[in-house]
């Protein structure tokens, strides 16, 4: 337990400065620089409200930003797991404390995604104003219950993509460096190709994807009976893929070896 | 049984054979020189022994228990590595700090002592450290940390002969004053040979010596003088290996002497330890 | 105390060897207490275990003594003691290896002894 601890810890302070580090840049890149041009086209004229702006914009960055992080935070693997092992900490410690870090880290950016929504709540026209009770804010009938119920979906949510990261990271850590490298190119561009076959689909005859936008539907918990989506059903669905993927990161963090030469 | 205990492991990389067959024990408190060749499987053994890799069959425990995804045996080991696991932007002083924190403890004196004798300084992001600091700063962890095992797998690449010297001297302190078992895999075994107290040689990857120092050499003769009369005694004795120099010819001897009559014109003296390790593994070299 | 190691005994032996000789030359004196293992280990890289062998030949001799918790003194008497034994082993050690290599070199006994005297005018 003991050892565990530490590698929290550990996990925890990476991840702290890896976060520093990116909303140093974020900072930089949506306030600091439009300040700057600000500044030279219209002099402090209006600079409150600039500010103000590119605060909100950021904000809004921030949630995105924040289930990359997750997700990249799952998936590095290799570089963390040489350091544990060079210090006798075995693959299933390692992969326990990562699961814990994982789960407390994804409970802070939880907790930034409701606060964010509560805001956007009550500034904004309501429920529409926020994603999730847009969706889901039928099935309760109750406010208090409603975002009990966003703050526990959005969490498996989050959860569930770090565990994704877990695994990507899991099967990236066990490639020979030629495949990484070969992988690292080729699957943006499979991506691009994919979007523009799915666009060319869409565009020529929308039906054949029919089957897969009502799965989908379903998979989200859309119900033609009541006429609107129950969270119950992707919030289970969720926990099952979780758990499943869990027992596969598991599997695969026992293969994880380190390289030979470096 | 108290040690470390390895049975029948074979390891294979990419179909090729690296490992086969290896047994043997590794007792508490005593200095192994492990000797091999470039290639040989004494890295992948020692990776081996702490769990970095799997073997492919065989099993390795340690106190009788398997080591495998097994905290408490793992934290009884440190092996100081040629490959660098350490993460790139971490610096000397937060490697110290990390280790501690992982294995439950760290030497802190020790460690400050020696980066004052080394002149390693901890500020720096280990990553920009020079080969031999980067040793260095290995070796000190290697010492500091508080295992049983300590696996040194060329433990001086790129310290010059001043640094060797601490090292050295290091070594052999900490070793008294807190016996615990080294086992050395080095290329300068001429500087290791007093130390160690038991010797593992690999070849082609099977152990083929796994003896204490004092009876491997014990048993390893050169046999000088004129040729005729250095076949003639040496015949149906384990020569492996000889040099010649016009008609005079030196045959190195493992194994006993048969307590054969000695002419008068022949020598026969006790070999070094490099000598032996050299003439035992000079069959067919590997182009590595 | 200086040692120079070679390879055709085994190290403890010659750890004994040159504690003896130190005791005999009047390096170390008798009651004295004598370098720690730790000590000569470390200045010469030999395994404490190996110099712990050789100076227990030297106890086993009765030549050091091991005083608990504090380290191993020269005997009394004991560079008597060596005296005594060199001069044991003195014909097996010297006279026969003088007397081979004179009988190769077509030296005859009373060239030899010749020589011997000799040998005892110029020291």
């Amino acid at each position: 337990m003991n050892k565990v601890a530490s590698v929290i810890k550990y996990d925890l302070s990476y991840f702290v400065r890896l976060i520093l580090i990116v909303y140093l840049w974020l900072i930089g890149l949506l306030v600091g620089i439009p300040v700057l041009l600000h500044l030279v086209a219209s002099g402090t004229e209006g600079m409150v409200i600039a500010i103000l702006n590119d605060l909100s914009l950021l904000t809004t960055a921030a949630l995105f930003v924040n289930v990359a992080l997750l997700f990249y935070f799952g998936f590095l693997t290799y570089e963390r797991f040489s350091f544990l092992i060079q210090n006798g900490i075995s693959r299933r410690t390692g992969w326990y404390a990562k699961v814990i870090s994982i789960l407390i880290v994804a409970l802070i950016g939880n907790i930034y995604s409701f606060i964010t929504g509560l805001f956007a709540l009550n500034g904004g026209s309501g429920y529409k104003s926020v994603p999730y009770l847009e969706l889901y804010g039928h099935f309760f009938k109750s406010l208090p219950l409603d975002l009990v119920s966003m703050f526990i979906v959005n969490y498996i949510m989050l959860v569930m993509l770090a565990v994704f990261g877990i695994i990507a990271g899991a099967v990236f850590a066990l490639l020979t460096r030629k495949n990484q490298k070969i992988v690292a190119i080729s699957i943006p561009i499979l991506g691009i190709l994919l979007l523009a076959i799915l666009e060319r689909i869409v565009i020529r005859q929308s039906h054949i994807l029919d089957p897969l936008v009502a799965f989908l539907k379903f998979a989200m918990g859309y119900s033609k009976t009541l006429g609107y989506f129950n969270p119950i059903i992707p919030a289970t669905g969720m926990v099952i893929l979780i758990v499943l993927s869990l027992i596969i990161s598991r599997w695969l963090n026992t293969l994880l070896r380190t390289k030979r030469g470096e | 049984m108290k040690g470390i205990e390895v049975k029948q492991v074979t390891k294979s990389f990419d179909k090729k054979m690296i490992l086969n067959g290896i047994g043997m024990t590794i007792e508490p408190n005593k200095i192994y020189g492990l000797l091999g060749r470039n290639g040989a499987g004494k890295s992948t053994l020692l990776s081996l022994l702490v769990n970095r890799i799997a073997p492919d069959t065989g099993e390795i425990r340690l106190d009788n228990k398997v080591i495998r995804d097994n905290d408490e045996q793992l934290s009884k080991m440190f092996l100081m590595s040629e490959v660098d696991l350490y993460p790139k932007n971490l610096k000397v002083k937060d490697v110290f700090k990390w280790t501690k924190s992982f294995y439950g403890g760290f030497d802190e004196e020790l460690a400050q002592d020696l980066c004052e004798k080394f002149g390693l300084q901890t500020n720096i992001i280990f990553n920009k450290l020079s080969t031999g600091y980067r040793t260095i700063m290995k070796l000190i962890v290697a010492l500091a940390v508080p295992v049983e095992y300590v696996f040194l797998d060329e433990p001086i690449l790129g310290l010059d002969a001043g640094h060797r010297e601490i090292f050295y001297n290091a070594l052999v302190e900490t070793y008294a004053e807190n016996p615990r078992t080294f086992v050395i895999s080095t290329h300068l075994i001429e500087e290791i040979a007093n130390l160690i107290e038991h010797v593992l040689v690999i070849d082609h990857g099977r152990l083929i010596v796994d003896d204490e120092t004092e009876k491997v050499l014990g048993e390893a003769y050169v046999v000088s003088g004129p040729e005729d009369k250095v076949d003639e005694y040496t015949q149906g004795l384990n020569v492996i290996g000889s040099d010649k120099l016009a008609r005079i010819k030196a045959s190195y001897v493992f194994g006993s002497l048969d307590n054969k009559p000695i002419s008068d014109l022949i020598n026969i003296d006790q070999m070094d330890l490099q000598t032996l390790f050299v003439n035992l593994t000079n069959g067919g070299n590997e182009n590595e | 105390m200086q040692f120079n190691f070679n390879s055709s005994e085994p190290i403890y032996l010659q750890v004994a060897q040159q504690i003896e000789d130190a005791i005999f030359t009047g390096g170390f004196k008798e009651g004295e207490q004598i370098p720690s293992t730790t000590e000569i280990s470390k200045e010469f890289h030999i395994n404490p275990a190996t110099v712990l062998k050789g100076m227990n030949q030297l106890v086993s001799r009765k030549l050091l003594e091991k005083h608990r918790g504090v380290g191993m003194f020269v005997a009394e008497g004991a560079s008597n003691q060596i005296t005594l034994n060199r001069q044991q082993n003195f014909y097996n050690k010297y006279v026969i290896g003088v007397v081979k290599e004179a009988v190769r070199l077509n030296i005859n006994e009373e060239d030899l002894k010749k020589l011997i005297e000799q040998g005892y005018k110029s020291i």
